[in-house]
């Protein structure tokens, strides 16, 4: 019956557990995690869904990349 | 634990068929199955609840309002509903436990708000309740693997999973795609190429290092060269510190700003590119001086012509006189101002009068040149003034303390220019010796630098070596975010697939769930000839997951094959009403309803009769809402299904006034005739009190019948009751008078127990021609037939056969007759 229940969650319960699972597992980056959770994990999507995860993304790219190189530049 | 919620009312008004209000309540009966002819309102009720449970108030079959065609929700209101003044509305009530919730929604306007109530019981949806009998094919035969995976994942609610899915699909391929994306780095060679004149192309850290040592530093000085592209290499600092003093002098362009600014006061210079051309002098300062000394004639000019045309005695009459003499007229006799004769005027004749203005005449014309001379002379001056005063600042300012002389000077100078013409300008000579001088000092110095170091300066290299450096940066810049988006895009690949297999996941053990319950509804439909049937989602290295294959165990050497391939209609109707079914079953415990309209087109008789016997038996405690327009199905329905728990009832009219007309009671004569009134054939009418009756008179006489096999449990067919009653009269030598008539099958089949199907689109052979005169002739042979049935006492039409009594009797209490036929007369 445990399992009937589980399997008969509403999809939002679902992807909160499922964002939250894979959030959890080790090596995992949280960062990108983060964005998937934000925008695309969601039953009620914005329509631009898409293309916020793309720029919240590569924004997460470029912030690496400056960081990276502020440390290159101090070291 | 809450209780199951159920429909307690449904009341159309307005909607679809019913015009007039309409409420179905199932307080006492929880069950409806409604018969209708095709086109008289029985599906109306089903979309009346799909409209109430829909999130967009409308149906899905009525698709999207399109221009003209009055389709989509305009569909929902009655066509008559406007004009009648009815607001077309769906009322519903439900209830759990002793709980009763009550809504009502508009089906008219742009908002249909869904109510509370609809809410409430959708929540307990998993999987739609709604099967229409059009939509089952579809799933089975024509859909791909995609859209049944679409398909399957709505029902079970796993829409939204499908669509995370999908976006992510799509979100992994943008990110890949931007991640493998070189504009930046390309617009770096370009640039570089821009700024290296074309000598690198394409980034390269020692063909960079080797054009900024070659190219930029060194004309400026040969032992300066850069190690490393770097700020701290100790040749760019070295350049820096150059630059630096470079800065605090007066650099080549600023002396050719200098010489420029002096030039253009003054400067001698070749008229042509040849150096044996004439030498001219140029520049604001011998242009002002010329016009002042043009102006300066031109003016003397002008008074000594306006002095000689000033003199004549005609200054001031020639304009008038001048057209009264003109050469070839000859009519003016006397002077137009004294009146003297012209012959006593000191000319005497026109003619000399006219030769004495041609003369004046020219007079006034050398002055009139004069004067337009010396305008255009003012005018170059004016200008040329203007232009002076403005060139004048631009060697002022430019002048520094080492020529502070010469600055003072022209400050003079420019001071009397700006005082012309009021006063005279004054000598330009000092002025004119002074930029000379100036000139050929800076001419000298300008060419000892170009000897020396050429277009280059400290400055300028360390801004070209300062854009390498950028460009450098930037492009190291784009490195790191391109490999950043590369390791970024991979994690996204990797949390993508295992998302995807989650759902996957997820979807293939609700698919396992279902399973042994759709195989035991298709075992149920099907009976012996039953085969095994899944639902199966791709392998996980299948890079599209949003696919499920509908599989069949068809026989031992073709297991897993696609239904459509193999299986007849019915069964591929049966596989998509089981997993429907099935679905609803397993897991719409919260609301134990289920409407099916039509459900039961492609099924021949025993089958329609095993679906009855399986809405009986499995789905006992079920809310159902049949609407079907197969009559013997409806039949099978009612002989099986609790009378207690089920209403039965038939729409026996379209009032379009109204809308449908219910009448619960058996198949009436009236009916029958109603049915021929309208020009209508009442084939299935006369069949069905036919078999109403035989099932009842078999009743009452407590005829004997076969134990049936075990698929076929829960019903009679006519022809065995027909057998049973024909073998029950002939046992009890009761014998029917014959009939009047020679084709009368249906006698002819009481007797010897032939199958026949009369008027049916089911049929094995027609009746007759199937006219409505056959139609007449059967049914008058029929009610020969049946009148015959009636107690020989009181006339009555009820019997029954106690136990030990061999032949039946009357049924009222008061009579009790033997029954007998009638002697025939």
């Amino acid at each position: 019956m445990e399992v009937e229940e589980n399997l008969l969650e509403t999809p939002d319960a679902f992807l909160k557990a499922l964002g939250e699972n894979l959030s959890a597992k080790e090596g995992v980056d949280t960062d990108l995690m983060g964005i998937l959770i934000a925008h695309i994990l969601k039953t009620k999507q914005a329509e631009t869904a898409i293309t916020e995860a793309k720029d919240a993304i590569l924004k997460l790219a470029a912030e690496r990349a400056n960081a990276a190189m502020v440390l290159a530049a101090n070291d | 634990m809450t209780d199951p919620y159920f429909l307690r009312s449904l009341s159309l008004t307005g909607f679809r068929a019913y015009l007039q209000p309409k409420m179905f309540d199932f307080s006492k009966k929880q069950c409806l199955a409604i018969f209708a002819p095709n086109g008289k309102g029985k599906s109306s009720v089903i979309d009346a609840l799909e409209f109430m449970l829909s999130r967009d108030g409308t149906l899905e079959r009525l698709g999207l309002l399109a221009v003209n065609n009055q389709a989509g929700p305009n569909a929902l209101a009655h066509n008559l509903a406007k004009d009648a003044g009815i607001t077309p509305t769906v009322e519903i009530g439900i209830i759990s436990g002793k709980n009763v919730t009550n809504g009502s929604r508009m089906a008219a306007g742009k908002k249909r708000p869904i109510p509370a109530a609809a809410t409430m019981i959708n929540s307990c949806f998993a999987v739609p309740p709604i099967i229409r009998g059009h939509a089952l094919r579809t799933f089975v035969e024509s859909h791909t693997p995609e859209q049944r995976y679409a398909d399957v994942a709505k029902w079970l609610q796993l829409g939204p999973l499908v669509e995370v899915q999908k976006n992510l699909r799509s979100l992994r391929s943008q990110v890949k795609t931007a991640a493998e994306d070189n504009t930046t780095l390309q617009r770096i060679d370009f640039q570089l190429a821009k700024e290296t004149t074309d000598a690198v192309k394409t980034w390269d850290a020692a063909l960079v290092l080797s054009h900024a040592n070659k190219s930029v530093l060194a004309p400026l000085d040969t032992a300066l060269a850069l190690i490393a592209l770097t700020a701290t290499d100790p040749a760019y600092v070295e350049l820096e510190t150059r630059a630096k003093a470079e800065e605090n002098t007066i650099g080549l362009a600023g002396l050719r700003q200098i010489h420029n600014a002096a030039a253009a006061l003054w400067i001698v210079t070749s008229a042509g590119d040849s150096k044996d051309t004439e030498l001219v002098i140029k520049g604001a300062i011998p242009t002002f001086d010329t016009a002042v000394t043009t102006l300066f004639l031109a003016e003397g000019k002008e008074v000594e012509e306006r002095n000689k045309a000033a003199g004549s005695v005609f200054d001031a009459l020639w304009n008038a006189a001048e057209p009264l003499f003109a050469e070839g007229t000859t009519t003016l006799t006397s002077c137009p101002v004294c009146t003297t004769p012209i012959v006593n005027t000191a000319a005497g004749s026109t003619e000399a009068i006219h030769h004495h203005l041609t003369k004046h005449l020219d007079d006034m014309a050398d002055y009139a040149a004069a004067k337009q001379t010396r305008d255009d002379a003012r005018t170059s001056a004016i200008k040329a003034h203007t232009q002076l005063l403005a060139s004048l600042p631009g060697l002022i300012d430019l002048l520094g303390d080492d020529h502070a002389t010469l600055k003072s000077d022209l400050i003079d100078y420019s001071a009397g220019i700006a005082s012309w013409p009021k006063y005279v300008a004054p000598a330009a000579a000092g002025i004119i010796a002074s930029i000379t001088k100036l000139l050929t000092t800076l001419d000298q110095t300008i060419c000892n630098i170009e000897t020396h170091q050429g277009d280059h300066t400290y400055i300028k290299a360390k801004a070209k070596i300062d854009r390498l450096f950028a460009l450098e940066g930037d492009r190291n810049l784009a490195l790191r975010i391109s490999k950043e988006q590369k390791k970024l895009s991979e994690d996204l690949t990797t949390l993508a697939v295992a998302t995807s297999a989650e759902i996957s996941k997820k979807l293939q053990s609700l698919l396992n769930m279902l399973r042994k319950p759709v195989n035991d509804i298709f075992k149920v439909i099907l009976g012996a000839e039953a085969m095994s049937i899944r639902l199966e989602t791709p392998e996980e290295s299948d890079t599209n997951q949003q696919r499920l294959n509908l599989l069949v165990d068809f026989a031992t050497n073709r297991p897993g094959v696609q239904p459509s391939g193999y299986l007849s209609d019915s069964q591929i109707h049966s596989v998509a009403l089981a997993l429907r079914l099935a679905a609803i079953k397993q897991f719409n415990t919260g609301a134990p309803i289920v409407a099916l309209d039509d459900i039961v087109t492609s099924y021949d008789a025993d089958h329609r009769r095993t679906i009855a016997a399986l809405i009986a038996t499995m789905f006992g405690g079920y809310q159902i809402l049949i609407t079907t327009h197969d009559e013997r199905f409806f039949n099978y329905l009612k002989d099986q299904l609790e009378a207690k728990t089920w209403h039965f009832t038939r729409i026996i009219g379209l009032d379009p006034a109204v809308g449908p007309r219910f009448a619960d009671h058996r198949v009436s004569d009236e009916m029958i005739e109603a049915r021929w009134a309208e020009g209508q054939s009442a084939a299935n009418e006369i069949r069905q009190a036919e078999e109403e009756w035989l099932l009842g008179i078999c009743r009452d006489f407590g005829v004997h019948v076969r134990i049936r096999p075990l698929e076929k449990a829960y019903s009679y067919d006519r022809s065995e009751l027909a057998s049973a009653l024909g073998g029950f009269l002939k046992e009890a030598e009761l014998k029917p008078a014959p009939v009047p008539g020679v084709n009368n099958r249906f006698l002819t089949s009481l007797v010897t127990g032939t199958i026949e199907n009369f008027g049916s689109h089911f049929q094995d052979a027609v009746y007759g021609d199937r006219s409505t005169g056959d139609e007449k002739t059967r049914w008058d042979e029929f009610k020969t037939f049946r009148s015959q049935f009636a107690c020989n006492k009181c006339k009555r039409t009820k019997f029954q056969r106690p136990v030990p009594l061999t032949k039946p009797i009357c049924a009222h209490d008061g009579c009790e007759a033997k029954f007998e036929f009638t002697a025939t007369p």
